[in-house]
């Protein structure tokens, strides 16, 4: 049932997510003590996603969401210990997770509707931009569900009676 | 995020009992300056970080190459745009142009790749400016009951991802010139 031939290429994307979140995190100014966190969760993130996607066989949104949301759960315990916003940790950590390539065919497909006449062509395009598009824009959800949706667990926000 | 760090440190000291006056708490405040990282060295990573995202889309190191060298420049131009005081959108629309003209550039030029693996290095290049953090906060913002100021993060995170793809499409433009089909 787990397939374990995809191991080496799960522990590389691993490694190179860990690279990813801090680097992406130094961007947005992020103190320099937290960034071994930030590598740690970003690692553990690609991890636990490469692991449901390549070897349990789970759906891609699926297993982007369950990635976040062990690792907002993780830092919904990190983040007060260290007295800092879970924010700067979490969403560094997902990073390495959001769709490129879907991304972009989808922008090329939507480009090249532009100047069309073949009706073949636009069946593709469309097919393509759709496929695409639809699959990105549900891993973005994915993501950000996963992120914003345990801390409601755990925290009164505004919006519960009081 | 450094200034919100010792912003939130401020909150905890004074729910704990350690700030009291008025006066300090508003004069730690003031204290807060946003610090940066050194220019060069962010602009060094953040190449680095560009050929291992290509990576994480399945790419050769020759991709990964590309990635950087298109890195490197598109960082360089979206450091000196925005220290010229241009608007964020147009500095993301052009350095993502500069840095994936460069990206095919060297893919076409350099290693003469297929075009699927052009594709990759374009478009890995331009994940580097992908606005992560405007858009999480928006939708945690309105998942905590703030819905307009979350709305308002990903409008503005939206409007940041299209100056980005509008820089793309301007190098997907001049790959599909028939001058580069000869090469």
């Amino acid at each position: 049932m787990i397939n374990t031939d995809n191991i080496t290429q799960i522990l590389l994307e691993s490694l190179a997510a860990g690279f990813i979140a801090p680097a992406f995190a130094m961007l947005f100014a992020v103190p320099k003590q937290y960034l071994i966190f930030i590598a740690s969760g970003g690692m553990l993130t690609r991890f636990i996603r490469s692991f449901l996607l390549y070897s349990l066989n789970v759906e891609i949104v699926i297993a982007t969401f369950a990635a976040c949301a062990v690792i907002s759960l993780i830092f919904i315990y990190v983040g007060p210990k260290l007295g800092v916003p879970r924010p700067v940790f979490t969403v560094a950590s997902v990073i390495a997770l959001i769709p490129g390539m879907d991304a972009y065919n989808a922008l090329l497909s939507l480009i090249s509707l532009v100047e069309i006449t073949d009706i073949a062509l636009f069946d593709t395009y469309v097919f393509t931009l759709m496929h695409s598009g639809v699959r990105c824009v549900a891993i973005l959800l994915a993501i950000a569900l996963g992120i914003a949706i345990p801390p409601l667990f755990f925290y009164n926000y505004r919006n519960r009676l009081r | 995020m450094s200034s919100l760090t010792e912003l939130n440190r401020i909150c905890l000291d004074v729910s704990a009992g350690k700030l009291k006056d008025p006066q300090e708490i508003f004069h730690a405040i003031e204290a807060v300056n946003p610090k940066h990282y050194n220019q060069k060295l962010l602009i060094v990573i953040e190449a680095l970080a560009a050929g291992l995202l290509a990576f994480l889309n399945g790419a050769t190191p020759q991709v990964m190459g590309c990635s950087v060298v298109g890195g490197l420049l598109l960082m360089i131009v979206r450091f000196s745009l925005l220290k010229r005081g241009f608007f964020e959108s147009f500095a993301f629309m052009c350095s993502a142009f500069c840095g994936s003209i460069l990206a095919l550039l060297s893919a076409k030029l350099l290693f003469n790749l297929s075009p699927e693996q052009t594709s990759l290095a374009i478009m890995s290049t331009s994940l580097l400016l992908v606005p992560g953090f405007p858009f999480m906060n928006g939708f945690l913002d309105i998942f905590k009951g703030y819905v307009d100021m979350g709305i308002s993060r990903i409008i503005h995170a939206f409007v940041l991802t299209s100056a980005a793809a509008i820089g793309l499409i301007g190098t997907v433009f001049i790959n599909s010139l028939t001058i580069f089909e000869t090469l």
